[in-house]
């Protein structure tokens, strides 16, 4: 990557005037980027996170966290019920998630069409799109073969209740399954954007600024003028500042500091939704205990098997939850487990007994980004509707693992202790879901410029272009009109690349090229 | 990390960066509770420090205001005769388990967050990763290559 500039060492009054500026270096930034580059245009892609190598990734959890999640993974909605889990790091998320490739779901896609008049996005149209980003990731289905004791054990209670589930795919080349995915691929097996799209993007003339965090959008009437921020050091602290004048502004941050960007620069929304319609898919925990046999949830691929019976978009379901297998290296698990002292290191001595599987709730209600105090605010909380769903699909969960032998399970509740048997399920009837009362993740935040035919149904135009501007776009998961019901990934380099279409067709754009 | 409702703020110490000698007293007494024995082993300080050293300027201000937001409010709510840190281990427990099953929103998530705080620190340190058996990095442990996974083409 030799054209990397770094807010480290740059000056520390920098300014640079480009055609186009991208903000982000996740799926969406990185696909738009290469594909301005390769059309011609001048790119500066600006990056808040830092550029990591694998030489670079530890495999130390604690320092992987720091050095690669967004507010050192310590991020959580504002009532603190749910944590929030983001890269920032050159490829953004893409680095530190568990490869999950997943096509856009035909039944969404039509959805999108016919609710949203996004008519580019029939099943048709978005083909090629996915086949030609697959083969860049190198997306590969996962072997039975290869899947590790814990997803094999999840394989298996699947197959005893005849239920619906599948192997991953994957975006993988000579994986030796370390089990490190989610503190970044030591081995550069997990094709992420930083080894793809950036790299290709740079290949064809673009720029990557790194350590920038944009602070402002710049704007004057219908135009967007460039960004202005602030360069980091190495502890992630202020160094200087930093203004890129361009053309064509992208915003690629993510679906919560995307419109946390976008409303505190005072960008004009004549839809009223920028911020609205957070999607998160909230997950939660669901262990089983095979005592005597040693599982390692979190040695080989760790997330392989997942079971697909429940999810609406898969298969019509109307819990319409994902069940993934999931491997939780110990400082994770350790916030799992209920209990004190010593009747808590009981429970986890026998960690290396433990399986772990995560839900993914296709939610019900969203939450929404707002301007807090010098940060996002993110309003959500589990909707009533959407915790009775929860429960049912943990209560698979535990179905699953106790049919393929566990002496026990495990929910992420801080009162439930264990679960030995399906008559036990109704413990679940008198848990809480509230905040504190249930450990809630968020893997997948989007929906936050959704992407529609009319200002009245969404942020942005069917290009991704925000309707009182003719030069300013998003690219990220913010665009998804709905919750996907599956891992994001693909969709989000699937829809940044209708964008990338979109600006090099329209005016602002296409006079560039 | 938790929005604190305005009233609170007043009450709480002016806004730091860092944590100071009372904030790591409570957290170090927090680990022992919460650990369990040989917590003494575990330096989970240095860790937070750096930790927040990473965080910018807000998120430093919410985090590091944390511990005396608990010992403060344990003080006014669950009247336990002295700073958290100057309690008896048994005293400390019950008075993390009133917090930890309030039923108060803001109680129960303050004493998450200085729960999973704590414990993810505990155990993404070497003593703790031992002790439920996790032998951590494979870098060092394992030469590559090992074996490549099979991914062949759709089965």
């Amino acid at each position: 990557m030799n054209q990397r500039l770094s807010g480290n060492t740059v000056e520390p009054e920098f300014q640079r005037r480009v055609q186009a500026v991208v903000v982000g270096t996740g799926p969406g930034g990185s696909t738009v980027a290469k594909r301005l580059s390769e059309a011609g245009i001048d790119v500066m892609m600006v990056e808040a996170g830092a550029y990591v190598p694998a030489r670079e990734f530890s495999q130390n959890e604690g320092e992987m966290m720091r050095k690669l999640y967004r507010e050192a993974g310590l991020r959580t909605t504002d009532n603190g019920a749910m944590a929030m889990l983001q890269g920032s790091v050159v490829g953004g998320s893409s680095v530190v998630n568990y490869l999950d490739c997943f096509r856009t779901p035909d039944t969404l896609l039509y959805d999108w069409v016919k609710r949203f008049g996004l008519t580019e996005l029939t099943p048709a149209r978005m083909k090629p799109r996915f086949e030609k980003i697959e083969e860049i990731l190198h997306v590969r289905k996962l072997p039975v073969a290869n899947l590790n004791p814990n997803n094999d054990l999840l394989r298996r209670g699947t197959e005893a209740l005849g239920w619906k589930g599948d192997t991953f795919h994957r975006n993988a080349k000579d994986c030796y399954g370390s089990g490190f995915c989610d503190l970044g691929c030591s081995y550069n097996a997990k094709q992420s954007a930083a080894l793809t799209f950036v790299p290709l993007a740079t290949s064809t003339g673009a720029t990557l600024l790194t350590d920038a965090r944009v602070d402002r959008v710049l704007v004057s009437g219908e135009r967007a003028n460039g960004v202005e921020g602030t360069l980091l050091d190495e502890a992630r602290q202020p160094r200087g500042r930093f203004r890129i004048d361009a053309d064509l502004v992208i915003v690629s941050g993510g679906a919560v500091h995307t419109p946390y960007l976008l409303l505190s620069s005072g960008v004009d929304d004549p839809s009223g939704q920028l911020g609205h319609n957070f999607w998160t898919h909230p997950g939660t925990p669901v262990c089983g205990w095979y005592p005597g046999t040693r599982v390692a949830n979190y040695e080989g691929v760790k997330q392989g098997w997942y079971i697909g019976e429940f999810s609406d978009v898969l298969n019509g379901n109307p819990i319409g939850a994902l069940i993934e297998g999931i491997g939780a290296p110990p400082g994770i698990t350790a916030t799992i487990f209920p209990g004190l002292g010593l009747e808590r290191q009981r429970q986890l001595a026998r960690y290396n007994e433990f399986t772990a599987a995560g839900i993914l709730l296709r939610d019900s209600v969203p939450g929404r980004i707002t301007v807090g105090k010098g940060r996002p605010g993110i309003d959500w909380s589990l909707a009533p509707a959407d915790a009775e769903r929860m429960k049912l699909a943990v209560a698979r969960c535990a179905e699953a693992w106790l049919a393929s032998g566990a002496s026990a399970v495990l929910t992420g509740h801080s009162r439930l202790t264990s679960i030995r048997s399906t008559a036990e399920l109704a413990k679940l009837d008198a848990v809480g879901w509230g905040a504190g009362e249930v450990a809630l993740f968020c893997f997948h935040q989007m929906g936050t410029a959704r992407m529609a035919s009319s200002s009245k149904l969404g942020v942005v135009s069917p290009t991704g272009r925000m309707w009182a501007y003719e030069n300013l776009y998003v690219a990220d998961s913010s665009l998804f009109p709905t919750a996907t019901g599956v891992n994001p990934q693909l969709t989000i380099y699937a829809l940044a690349d209708v964008v990338a279409d979109g600006i090099l067709n329209e005016s602002a754009g296409a006079q560039l090229h | 990390m938790l929005a604190v409702p305005a009233p609170l703020l007043a009450a709480l110490p002016p806004a730091r960066s860092q944590f100071g000698p009372d904030d790591e007293a409570v957290l170090d007494a927090l680990k022992a509770v919460l650990y369990g024995p040989g917590a003494e082993a575990i330096d989970i300080l240095t860790p937070l420090r750096e930790t927040i050293a990473f965080l910018d300027e807000a998120q430093q201000a919410q985090l590091a205001s944390l511990p005396s937001t608990f010992d403060l409010l344990s003080r006014v709510l669950v009247p336990t005769g002295g700073a958290f840190a100057t309690l008896s281990l048994e005293a400390q427990a019950a008075a993390l388990e009133d917090w930890l099953q309030s039923p108060l929103a803001f109680r129960r998530q303050v004493g998450q967050a200085l729960r999973q705080l704590v414990l993810a620190h505990c155990y993404t340190h070497p003593v703790g990763q031992a002790a439920v058996g996790y032998a951590g990095p494979w870098l060092g442990r394992h030469l590559l290559p090992v074996h490549p996974l099979r991914f062949g083409e759709p089965e």
